[in-house]
């Protein structure tokens, strides 16, 4: 008996030692779930949908295919059913240097192909001249369905066949409820056509123009139908859903296509006139058992039933991670060639994605690039490296993604604990980091090889570059930047050149015309933020800590201009919600040119956040003969450095350097995102563009406006820049001095006492006291150089005498 | 067959606290980043720092002002309850109650009563008197001190009434018969016998304290008022810049001053 509760005892203390040591393992190995997404010989895929890469071959290659002809547009792709493909799409009437009367009017085509996008056929769409288009719907057998405005408020439908040929007719949605559009169009296997109205609801069109309500969606509304064999396959807010044509009755829904619905809220409902935010095709015009799916994630196959969905291709790879493409259409040739028509931010493309057996099956290197905050710069740059080197995968990380609670701290603190533990990113972007703390401990790897062979080859803005060099090093620089502006007529043009004149000014403008505002309801924390970059870079003394009079003077004019022109409370909870004046990835600018034309307020001040601002700018200022200079110039010039970016220490550093030499570079630098870019010969590309810009040459001008205040509308017409005008802004570039303060602690700190002292909460001398413990206290943490310097043997003795006590102990 | 008794409970601290603080003593003499050895560098920069200087001395203020407020005021109600009354088990449990209150729930009611357009602030003005912003000024401490003894003044009572009860009734008896008051029984007998237990409450009292952070925290976020910047403070902060070598070196010396603090106690009770 004895014994066998010894033999008990022992069984169940080492049960317990192998449940501790499995608690302490890294997971194990996992089983593929039903309904997970699964790569297709690329490795396993993570449940939050990162590839791993493993050996292996076999493997999808993106490839563009030229555009056929004349086309600008794509309206709609397909696989007819000889195998073949067919693109809608339809071209600008170019003038050639006459007014023709049709500059805003296009030309509708039909290509095809036999092979893969080659060579094409082409077939104007006779009649459609001048007609804007709604919707395409390509027909199987290469005819296609074109559905324009009418004036009675009816849809024209134009039927071509495949030479260009067309009928038409026209209808109305029976419940006449919304105004008219066309938002998805297909043939069924019938060849009668399917609509989806804006309400979400499909009808069927008879060729005599009837429209009836042909498929009970039992109340889910649809945002975007492919209709394969007898099968529509219809997104829903909600998931996917699949219906007979034949009888109109749903079929059952897929649990596996719902989990990228579910993952991305917005995906369902982001579909729109000009595309959807996913495309469905079915290999050889099958009856949609065996379906491919396509969003920005990357190209997915499945089989209904069945339990895993192979991913084919994955979206961060390719252009369809990029961020803002829109699907026209998708067409599966066989399956190893699947062609993508989308249109990006570049332009309407076509994509053949092309299966090779001999390539490996992963990229052999991988690096992962960690920022705080999204950006769609960022994810354009990862798209353009992926395809420049389709060996290496880029991970891209976000720390801060907005929609689950992590604040800076945690995100930070994450990042710490990664970096510890050796799995930390090869390439960070350092905007909101403790920047000085990462150089200081040796973490960020000396960069001063690819700046210096960038500035080499294409050049760098210098004052941009020497203010990044830390003891003859670079550790980190922006690859773009933001720069302060005020903006009015006459005498206020020249306000915003410091603070105190500025506050004055608004004071004054308030005052002489009590019943318009002096300038932009911007909230107490844009306000603050606004003022801060353009001054803060003018209160670091040189011990680091902050100058007690600097930030006073910033808080007091900040109080001057908020007491003159008194912020709206919603403005401030916008600004909650917004955060720094970014918004899904894009740097927004604050400053507001457009509210000079239609007269809300006299004059502006804000970041201007890149060059087509700045023509925005120019352009209202042609009208409202208003002029701009930097935001407190005459004190410091300061700017906005955008997209730090850094290499780590202990991170594959090669092959980072290879990702951040293309951030600097003018091929990523010439994008018209947000930010100004570093690389000179990118600016000289994006701002020359400006002085003869293809769509003022094409269209004279563009109208743009809105509805002021009083619901009166305004206008103003976008103009190119001129000569003087790019000399202008390029001297002021060349001429700023310093980066404002980008710790985004110290940032937080002072908008936030800042915005008490604004609303009355707290007094100047309590809110300046206020802040400078803070940061002051933030800044004596980060600093055990500054430490050295200023208490030297007493803390030495101190601790050598910790150290003898301890030994006694 | 003790050992093998004591295995599991001894790998969990070992693979939970001895390795992990062996690896924080091994951190405390080495540079942020890399292998690089320090020596005492790290400890000169985190003792000599100003933000852990004024985070140790607030630890150590709100130490040394809570553990005996706290003890004197739990052992009063403690010896309180001891006596007879109706309603002393409802009393206990009541005690208690703040203890099960979850921390959000906590900060909660703290930024209700506390915020400068809070509950405090709207009596005060009612009756005319100065408004103030508690958890931006000074007060914030004393706000720090009372939430504490709020939280942990019922764990303490339970503690006490566990010892007092170990006292037996017939010494109080003999005394009694011996003509000794309710304030020399207490001075003679109850104090001397609940010595002991005095040890093993002030030593949880004081690890308590450090778990004050968790509320001041979230109150107040990284960078509270000063005179409530506490250790933990310092080294959260420190944490997510990557200074894990001054947090080594501070964590070192904040552990060495707890083991002395325990040593001490120990002996100077036994003597």
């Amino acid at each position: 008996m004895k014994g066998k509760n010894k033999f008990i005892a022992i069984v169940t203390v080492f049960v317990m030692l192998i449940m501790l040591s499995g608690g302490c393992g890294g997971g194990g190995s996992k089983q593929p779930e039903k309904g997970r997404i699964q790569s297709q010989d690329n490795g396993s895929v993570n449940n939050d949908n990162t590839v791993q890469v493993k050996a292996g071959t076999g493997r999808f290659f993106e490839n563009g295919i030229t555009l056929p002809g004349e086309l600008q547009n794509i309206n709609a792709l397909k696989r007819l059913e000889d195998g073949s493909i067919a693109v809608i799409g339809s071209s600008r009437n170019s003038r050639n240097g006459k007014k023709t009367g049709r500059e805003n009017s296009y030309s509708y085509y039909i290509f095809k192909s036999n092979d893969k996008g080659q060579t094409w056929e082409k077939a104007e769409i006779k009649g459609l001249s001048g007609k804007f288009m709604q919707n395409a719907a390509i027909a199987p057998d290469g005819g296609a369905a074109i559905f324009s405005y009418a004036e009675t408020g009816k849809i024209n439908t134009y039927i071509s066949d495949a030479g260009g040929e067309t009928e038409s007719f026209s209808f109305e949605f029976p419940d006449k409820k919304d105004t008219g559009h066309v938002m998805c169009a297909d043939y069924d296997s019938e060849k009668n056509l399917v609509v989806l109205d804006a309400e979400g609801s499909l009808f069927k069109l008879g060729s005599d123009g009837t429209c009836k309500k042909a498929f009970d969606t039992q109340g889910e509304s649809i945002n975007y139908f492919y209709i394969t064999g007898d099968t529509l396959v219809a997104a829903g807010d909600n998931g996917i859903l699949f219906f007979n044509t034949s009888n109109g009755e749903m079929s059952g829904n897929e649990e596996l296509l719902d989990s990228p619905i579910a993952k991305n809220q917005n995906l369902a409902s982001a579909s729109s006139d000009s595309g959807w935010p996913m495309a469905f095709a079915a290999e050889g015009g099958g009856n949609g058992d065996s379906l491919f799916f396509a969003s920005e994630d990357g190209i997915f196959h499945f089989t209904r039933g069945g339990s895993i969905a192979e991913q084919l291709v994955e979206g961060q790879l390719v252009s369809l991670g990029s961020g803002n493409v829109i699907f026209q259409g998708m067409a599966v040739l066989d399956m190893e060639n699947i062609i993508i028509a989308a249109g990006t931010s570049a332009g309407y493309k076509l994509f053949l994605y092309s299966y090779d057996k001999e390539a490996k099956s992963a990229p052999d290197k991988e690096i992962t690039v960690y920022a705080l905050d999204e950006s769609v710069f960022l994810r354009k740059a990862v798209s353009l490296f992926q395809k420049q080197n389709p060996d290496i995968h880029v991970n891209l990380e976000f720390g801060l993604s907005g929609d689950d609670g992590v604040t800076l701290e945690d995100a930070l603190s994450v990042l710490s604990t990664n970096i510890l533990a050796g799995k930390g990113p090869d390439v960070l972007i350092l905007d909101g980091m403790p920047l000085d703390s990462y150089i200081e401990k040796g973490i960020l790897a000396d960069i001063s090889d690819i700046t210096g062979e960038i500035d080499k080859k294409e050049g760098l803005f210098q004052n941009i570059k020497e203010n990044s060099i830390k003891d003859g090093k670079i550790y980190a620089m922006p690859v773009r930047f933001l720069i302060p502006v005020s903006e009015g007529r006459g005498k206020t043009a020249k306000a915003g050149e410091s603070l105190a004149t500025l506050a004055r000014t608004v004071t004054q403008l308030k005052k002489d015309n009590p019943s318009v505002n002096a300038i932009p309801d911007k909230g107490t924390r844009t306000l603050l933020r606004d003022l801060y970059y353009a001054d803060s870079a003018s209160w670091q003394k040189e011990d680091g800590s902050l100058d007690e009079e600097a930030v006073k003077e910033y808080l007091s004019y900040a109080g001057q201009i908020y007491a003159a022109d008194s912020c709206s409370a919603e403005k401030d909870s916008q600004d909650k919600l917004f955060g720094d004046a970014a918004l899904e990835g894009e740097k927004l600018g604050t400053n507001q040119s457009s509210g000079l034309v239609s007269g809300d307020f006299q004059m502006s001040f804000g970041t201007l956040p890149g060059i087509y601002d700045l023509q925005d700018m120019i352009s209202t200022q042609a009208q409202t003969k208003a002029d701009y200079c930097l935001l407190n110039g005459k004190k410091v010039k300061s700017y906005i450095p955008y997209l730090i970016t850094g290499i780590t220490e202990n991170g594959n550093k090669e092959t980072a350097k290879e990702f951040v030499k293309m951030l600097f570079s003018a091929k990523a630098g010439s994008s018209q995102l947000n930010g100004i870019p570093v690389n000179r010969t990118a600016y000289n590309e994006v701002i020359t563009e400006k002085l003869d810009a293809q769509n003022v040459k094409d269209q004279s001008s563009i109208a743009f406006g809105g509805a002021d205040g009083d619901g009166k509308m305004y206008g103003y017409e976008h103009i190119n820049l001129t000569k003087k005008d790019i000399k202008k802004f390029t001297d002021i570039i060349e001429s700023l001095e310093k980066p404002s303060l980008t710790n985004r602690v110290i940032q937080e700190i002072v908008l936030e006492q800042g915005s008490a002292y604004l609303l009355g909460v707290k007094s100047l001398e309590e809110t300046t006291d206020t802040i400078l413990k803070k940061v002051n206290l933030y800044l004596s943490e980060q600093g055990g150089i500054l430490w050295e310097k200023e208490t030297g043997w007493h803390g030495f003795l101190y601790c050598q005498g910790l150290q003898a006590y301890l030994f006694f102990i | 067959m003790a050992w093998i008794f004591i295995l599991p409970g001894l790998a969990g601290i070992l693979v939970f606290y001895i390795i992990p603080f062996a690896d924080v003593v091994r951190r405390s003499f080495m540079k942020a980043m890399g292998n690089g050895f320090a020596g005492l560098s790290n400890y000169r920069q985190a003792a000599g720092s100003t933000a852990f200087q004024m985070a140790a001395g607030n630890t150590a203020r709100f130490v040394f002002t809570c553990i005996p407020l706290l003890l004197l005021l739990s052992l009063g109600i403690a010896v309180l309850l001891q006596g007879e009354g109706r309603y002393k088990h409802l009393l206990k449990s009541a005690y208690l109650v703040p203890l099960a209150i979850p921390a959000a729930s906590v900060v909660l009611l703290w930024n209700i009563v506390f915020d400068s357009s809070g509950m405090l602030n709207g009596i005060m003005s009612f009756l005319h008197l100065k408004t103030r912003d508690w958890m931006n000024t000074g007060p914030a401490f004393g706000v720090l001190v009372f939430s504490y003894i709020w939280k942990n003044l019922g764990y303490d009572v339970v503690l006490w009434t566990a010892g007092l009860g170990g006292i037996p009734g017939s010494i109080y008896e003999a005394a009694k018969v011996d003509g000794a008051g309710a304030f020399k029984s207490f001075i003679y007998i109850t104090i001397p016998n609940i010595r002991q237990v005095a040890v093993t409450i002030i030593i949880l009292s004081f690890l308590n304290s450090f778990k004050v952070f968790r509320e001041a925290y979230l109150v107040a976020g990284n960078y509270p008022q000063e005179q409530i910047y506490l250790l933990q403070h310092v080294f959260n902060n420190w944490f997510a810049e990557l200074s894990v070598d001054k947090m080594a070196a501070g964590s070192v010396m904040l552990c060495a001053v707890l083991v002395v603090f325990v040593i001490f106690l120990q002996r100077s009770w036994e003597t």
